[in-house]
C-alpha cells in the first residue's frame, strides 16, 4: 500500500519535471529568438538622421539682422541659432563633467583649446558647475558674401551658474553678460572661432507692472475642487477628452456652490519644451468650459515633472513659457500653481535644486504673466513655508487626521502672517475592503469631512477638496501599484463609480 | 547726528542699491581690494591683492567669456593673493570675480584684458567665393582678423592693408577693423583672369589668395555645318560648330561651357545634339538622314544665348528599287538599294512593309533593316492564312503598294 503510494507520488513528480523542463526549454529558446530579432531593423542600414530631441531651448530674440556683408536667409539663421545654442549647451556639459566630448564640434581649434585648459585646470583644482542660459538677445553685425562667416552680438544674456568644489556647493550665481561672438562654417557645423565678454550692452525691456489684487482678494473666498474627468484621470486632456462631459461635470461643481477648479498638466505629455497645440487647444476648450459655469481655474503645471536639473532649465522654461503666455489672457484663469507636491522630490532629487528650480520659475512665470497669481502646491503645511516670499499665497495639502488639521495650520499661521493660506488638497478615501481591513466606509467620509468643513469655517480658510469623483482607474505613476496604497485613491470622490452621490455630497454643498 | 553725514549715509545707500539679483553681495568693509589697475594686457601676470584683518577662508570665482573655475589665495599675513591662472590673464576682454569668504560672497568686481599687441599679430584670412563673373558686378569679399599671441582679436580700428592685384593694376586700400574683422569687396573687372589679394596688418602679410573671374554669361554667336555630300544616305556624319562663344566683354566663355544644338527636320521632329565648348568654340556631330529633306539648326547656351539658324538640304540618295516576291508571295525581297553612285548602301537602312488585308484593313507592320544593300521579309502561314492582301513597302522615303494574293506552294 505504501510503496503504491510512493509509486505514484514519483509518478506524479517525474511527469510535473517533465513539463516544467518543458516549459523551460520553450521560453529559454523563445527568448533568445526574440532576442536575435531585436535591434536589427534593417532601416538602420540607411543611417537616417535621427529626429532628435530637443535638449537645450533657452529663449532666444533676434533683433537686427541687417548687416553690411550679406542679406542673412531665414534657414542659415536658424542654422546660426542651432550650433550657437549647441556650442553653449556641450560646453555646460564639458564643465558639468569636466569632459571635453562634443566640444570639438562647435568650436573651432584654438577655440576649444580655451575649454580644454579650462576642463584642464578645473579637473586639478576640483571644480565643476552647472550652468544654463535663459535668454539670448543676438544683434547680427556681419554676415560674409560667401555665408561661412559671421559675427553678432548676444546681449544682456541671463546665465544661471552653480560650482562646485568637490562635492559642496561654493555659489550660486545668476547674473546677465553681453557677448561678441565671430563663428565660421566648418563641414556643416557653425562653430565659434572668437567669443569675447563685453561691456553689457542695455536693452531696453517692456516689463509690464504686476497687477494681482482683484485675485487675491478673491483668494480668501476660494471653495473649490480637485478636478479629473471620472472616466479619464490624469489624462484630462488626453484622446478621450469630451467637452460635453467636462461641461457636465463644471455645471455639477458650480450647482455645489464651488467657484474654483483646480487642473493638472502634465509635462512630459503636452510635449515638453515644444507644447502641442492640441493639447493647448483642449486646455483652452476646458477654461471656456470654466468660464460658462462661472468656475475660476487654478492650472498646476509641471504634474510628472521630477527632474529640477540646471541642464534643462531652458526646456521646463520654454514649456510653460508657451502654456502661460496662451492662457494669461483668459477671463476664467485665477493663476499657476507651479507644481504639485515638489517637496516630495527633496530627497531623490537634492532640496536645494528643486528650491532653485522653483525659484527661478516663479520669477519667470510672474513676468510672462504679471497678472495672475502664483502658488506651489506643497505636500504638509510644514513644508509650505518653503519660497513664501516668491508665493502669491500659500498653498498645502493635508491628508492626516483632522483633528491635529487646525493646530498645523494656525501653526504655518504664525510663520508666514502676510499671505493668504489655502488648504489646496485635502480629502478622505471611502475605500472598504480587503487592504485597509474594512477600516474605511462612506460614514467615516462623512466623519472625516463633517469635522473638516467645520474647521475651515472657523478658521476661515479657502480649501480645494479632493476630488469630484471616485475613479475605476488610477495610474501607477500616482501612487504606485502596491494594492494598499494604490486602492485607496480610487474612492476620494463625492460621487461613486456608478455616478451616484454619495453621503459627503450633500455635505460638501456650499451656501451660496 | 549732524545733517551732513545723515546725507553722507543717504548718498552712500544710493549708490550702493543695485538692482536686486540672487546672491547680492553684501560688500564687506574689513576687506579691500589692494590691487588697483583695472586694465591688463593679455599674457601679462595678474595678481589679485587683498587686504584684510579678518582671519578669512577666502575662495575666488572667476569668470570669463569661455567659463568659470574657483581660485584659492595665497595668504600671507594680512595680505590675501590670487594668482590668476593663465588661461584667464591670456583670454582679452571682461573677467569678473567674487570674493567669497566663509562661503559668503564679500566683494566683487572685474577687470578688463586687452589683446597684447606689442608683439606681432598673426593674422587670419578668409576669402570667397573663389569664382566669380566678370564684369564688375559680381565680386568676392576678403575678410582679415588679426590675432594676438594667445589668439585674442586685435582692438576695433585697428587698420589692415588690403591689396589686391589684376592683369596690369594692383590697388590698395586700408580697412579699420570693426566687429573683429577687417574686410572689402574686390569686383570683377570687364577681362577674365584671376584677381590676387593680400592682407597685412602691422608688416606681417597673409598668404596670396585667389579669385578666378570666369567670363559672363555668353553673347549671341554663330553656328555652320560640314558634311562631305549633300545626300541623304543615313550613314555619313556631319558636324556642326560655333565660331568663337565671348561674353559682352568680349571674354571667351567658359570651357566645358554646354552647347545645344537643336535641329528641327522637314516633318517637324526635334533632334539634338550637345557639345561642351573648348576655347569658346562647341563641336557636334550628327548622322545624315536616310531620306531627303530640310534641316533647320539652331544651338542655345541655355538660359544666355542663341545661335542663327542655318538650313541645310538633304537630296535622295537612293531614287529607286526592286521589291520581288516567291512565287507564293510569302516571301518579299527588297533591293538592292544603290546609293548614288549605285554603289551598294551601308547596312542598317530601315525597310518597312505595312501589311492590309483586301478590304483595306490594316493588320501588321514588320520592321528589318538593310545588310548588304538587301531585306527579306517573310509572312509565315501561322499568321497570315491563304488570301488576297495589300502589302505597302517603305524605304528611304520611297513607298511602294502590292496587291497580292498569298498561298501555298
Amino acid at each position: 500500500m505504501k510503496n503504491k503510494l510512493t509509486k505514484t507520488i514519483y509518478r506524479i513528480l517525474l511527469i510535473v519535471s517533465f513539463f516544467a523542463i518543458n516549459i523551460l526549454i520553450v521560453s529559454g529558446i523563445s527568448a533568445v529568438l526574440s532576442y536575435l530579432n531585436t535591434g536589427a531593423d534593417k532601416s538602420s542600414m540607411l543611417h537616417l538622421e535621427m529626429p532628435m530631441d530637443k535638449v537645450y531651448a533657452p529663449k532666444v530674440t533676434w533683433g537686427n539682422t541687417e548687416n553690411p556683408g550679406r542679406p542673412m536667409e531665414e534657414p542659415s539663421l536658424k542654422e546660426i541659432e542651432r550650433d550657437y545654442l549647441n556650442a553653449w549647451h556641450v560646453r555646460n556639459i564639458a564643465y558639468k563633467k569636466n569632459d571635453r566630448y562634443g566640444v570639438a564640434d562647435f568650436y573651432t581649434d584654438s577655440a576649444r583649446a580655451r575649454i580644454y585648459e579650462l576642463i584642464d585646470l578645473n579637473i586639478k583644482s576640483d571644480n565643476w558647475s552647472k550652468a544654463t542660459t535663459l535668454e539670448h538677445f543676438i544683434d547680427l553685425d556681419f554676415y560674409s558674401e560667401d555665408g561661412t562667416l559671421v559675427v553678432f552680438t548676444d546681449s544682456e544674456v541671463e546665465k544661471y551658474q552653480e560650482m562646485y568644489q568637490g562635492e559642496s556647493p561654493v555659489i550660486k550665481q545668476k547674473d546677465t553678460a553681453s557677448y561678441q561672438v565671430m563663428m565660421l562654417l566648418e563641414d556643416g557645423f557653425w562653430r565659434i572661432r572668437h567669443l569675447n565678454e563685453i561691456e553689457r550692452v542695455e536693452i531696453i525691456k517692456t516689463e509690464s507692472k504686476r497687477d494681482i489684487a482683484n485675485l487675491l482678494s478673491e483668494v480668501n473666498n476660494l471653495k473649490g475642487i480637485n478636478y479629473y474627468p471620472q472616466k479619464t484621470p490624469w489624462d484630462t486632456f488626453g484622446k478621450n477628452f469630451n467637452d460635453s462631459i467636462i461641461n457636465n461635470d463644471f455645471a455639477i461643481i458650480n450647482k455645489m456652490g464651488l467657484n474654483t477648479i483646480r487642473i493638472f498638466v502634465q509635462y512630459e505629455d503636452f510635449g515638453k519644451a515644444d507644447v502641442k497645440v492640441e493639447k493647448l487647444d483642449r486646455l483652452k476648450k476646458t477654461l471656456d468650459l470654466a468660464l460658462e459655469n462661472k468656475l475660476k481655474v487654478m492650472v498646476t503645471l509641471f504634474d510628472f515633472y521630477g527632474d529640477y536639473d540646471v541642464s534643462n532649465w531652458s526646456l521646463t522654461q520654454r514649456h510653460a513659457e508657451t502654456i502661460v503666455t496662451t492662457l494669461k489672457h483668459h477671463p476664467a484663469l485665477l493663476g499657476w500653481d507651479i507644481k504639485n507636491e515638489p517637496d516630495l522630490d527633496f530627497d531623490s532629487r537634492g532640496r536645494q535644486a528643486v528650491l532653485n528650480w522653483l525659484e527661478e520659475m516663479s520669477s519667470k512665470i510672474k513676468k510672462w504673466d504679471p497678472q495672475h497669481l502664483v502658488t506651489i502646491g506643497w505636500s504638509s503645511p510644514e513644508a509650505a513655508v518653503h519660497l513664501a516670499n516668491e508665493v502669491d499665497y500659500v498653498s498645502y495639502h493635508y491628508y492626516r487626521g483632522p483633528e491635529e488639521f487646525l493646530s498645523a495650520h494656525n501653526q504655518l499661521k504664525t510663520t508666514i502672517s502676510n499671505k493668504p493660506l489655502v488648504l489646496q488638497e485635502y480629502g478622505y478615501s471611502s475605500y472598504d475592503g480587503f487592504w485597509n481591513l474594512y477600516l474605511g466606509s462612506d460614514e467615516k467620509q462623512v466623519e472625516y469631512y463633517t469635522t473638516m468643513q467645520q474647521q475651515l469655517a472657523e478658521a476661515q480658510v479657502p480649501f480645494i477638496f479632493w476630488t469630484l469623483y471616485d475613479f475605476e482607474k488610477v495610474p501607477t505613476a500616482v501612487a504606485g501599484s502596491l494594492p494598499w496604497r494604490t486602492r485607496k485613491q480610487h474612492h476620494f470622490g463625492c460621487i461613486d463609480l456608478d455616478g451616484n452621490r454619495k453621503e459627503v455630497f450633500e455635505l460638501l454643498k456650499q451656501v451660496p | 547726528m549732524r545733517p551732513i553725514y545723515l546725507l553722507l549715509l543717504i548718498l552712500l545707500q544710493l549708490s550702493c542699491s543695485k538692482e536686486p539679483e540672487k546672491d547680492v553681495v553684501k560688500e564687506n568693509d574689513n576687506i579691500i581690494l589692494s590691487t588697483n589697475e583695472g586694465v591688463f594686457m593679455a599674457g601679462q601676470p595678474i595678481n589679485l591683492k587683498f587686504q584684510t584683518t579678518l582671519k578669512v577662508n577666502a575662495q575666488l570665482v572667476l569668470s570669463n567669456a569661455f567659463g568659470s573655475s574657483i581660485l584659492l589665495p595665497e595668504i600671507n599675513d594680512q595680505e590675501i593673493t590670487f594668482n590668476i591662472p593663465k588661461n584667464f590673464s591670456r583670454k582679452s576682454g571682461l573677467c569678473n570675480w567674487v570674493l567669497y569668504s566663509n562661503g559668503k560672497s564679500v566683494k566683487q568686481g572685474s577687470f578688463k584684458i586687452i589683446p597684447q599687441t606689442n608683439s606681432k599679430p598673426s593674422l587670419e584670412t578668409y576669402f570667397g567665393p573663389r569664382s566669380i563673373t566678370a564684369g564688375g558686378i559680381d565680386f568676392s569679399m576678403l575678410v582679415s582678423i588679426a590675432t594676438d599671441p594667445f589668439d585674442n582679436v586685435y582692438p576695433e580700428g585697428t587698420e589692415a592693408l588690403i591689396k589686391s592685384q589684376f592683369l596690369n593694376t594692383i590697388s590698395e586700400s586700408v580697412v579699420p577693423s570693426k566687429d573683429f574683422i577687417s574686410w572689402k569687396r574686390i569686383y570683377s573687372e570687364d577681362k577674365a583672369g584671376r584677381i590676387l589679394v593680400t592682407s597685412s596688418v602691422k608688416e606681417i602679410t597673409s598668404k596670396e589668395l585667389t579669385t578666378i573671374v570666369f567670363a559672363a554669361n555668353a553673347e549671341s554667336f554663330l553656328v555652320e555645318s560640314q558634311r562631305n555630300h549633300k545626300f541623304a544616305d543615313g550613314n555619313q556624319i556631319m558636324s556642326f560648330n560655333t565660331n568663337v562663344i565671348r561674353d559682352k566683354f568680349d571674354n571667351i566663355i567658359s570651357d566645358g561651357t554646354t552647347v545645344n544644338f537643336i535641329i528641327e527636320n522637314s516633318k517637324g521632329a526635334l533632334l539634338k545634339t550637345v557639345a561642351p565648348t573648348i576655347g569658346g568654340i562647341a563641336k557636334a556631330a550628327m548622322l545624315h538622314p536616310a531620306e531627303k529633306g530640310e534641316w533647320r539648326i539652331t544651338a542655345f547656351v541655355t538660359g544666355a544665348a542663341k545661335s542663327n539658324t542655318i538650313k541645310i538640304d538633304f537630296d535622295t540618295a537612293i531614287t529607286d528599287f526592286d521589291v520581288k516576291f516567291s512565287p507564293d508571295n510569302r516571301k518579299i525581297m527588297i533591293g538592292p538599294l544603290k546609293s548614288f553612285m549605285q554603289q551598294l548602301v551601308p547596312d542598317g537602312i530601315l525597310i518597312q512593309l505595312d501589311v492590309y488585308s483586301s478590304s483595306g484593313e490594316y493588320l501588321d507592320s514588320k520592321k528589318i533593316t538593310s545588310n548588304k544593300g538587301l531585306g527579306t521579309i517573310e509572312l509565315p502561314s501561322e499568321y497570315y492564312v491563304n488570301g488576297n492582301y495589300h502589302l505597302v513597302v517603305k524605304s528611304v522615303g520611297i513607298i511602294k503598294k502590292y496587291d497580292v494574293e498569298i498561298h501555298e506552294e
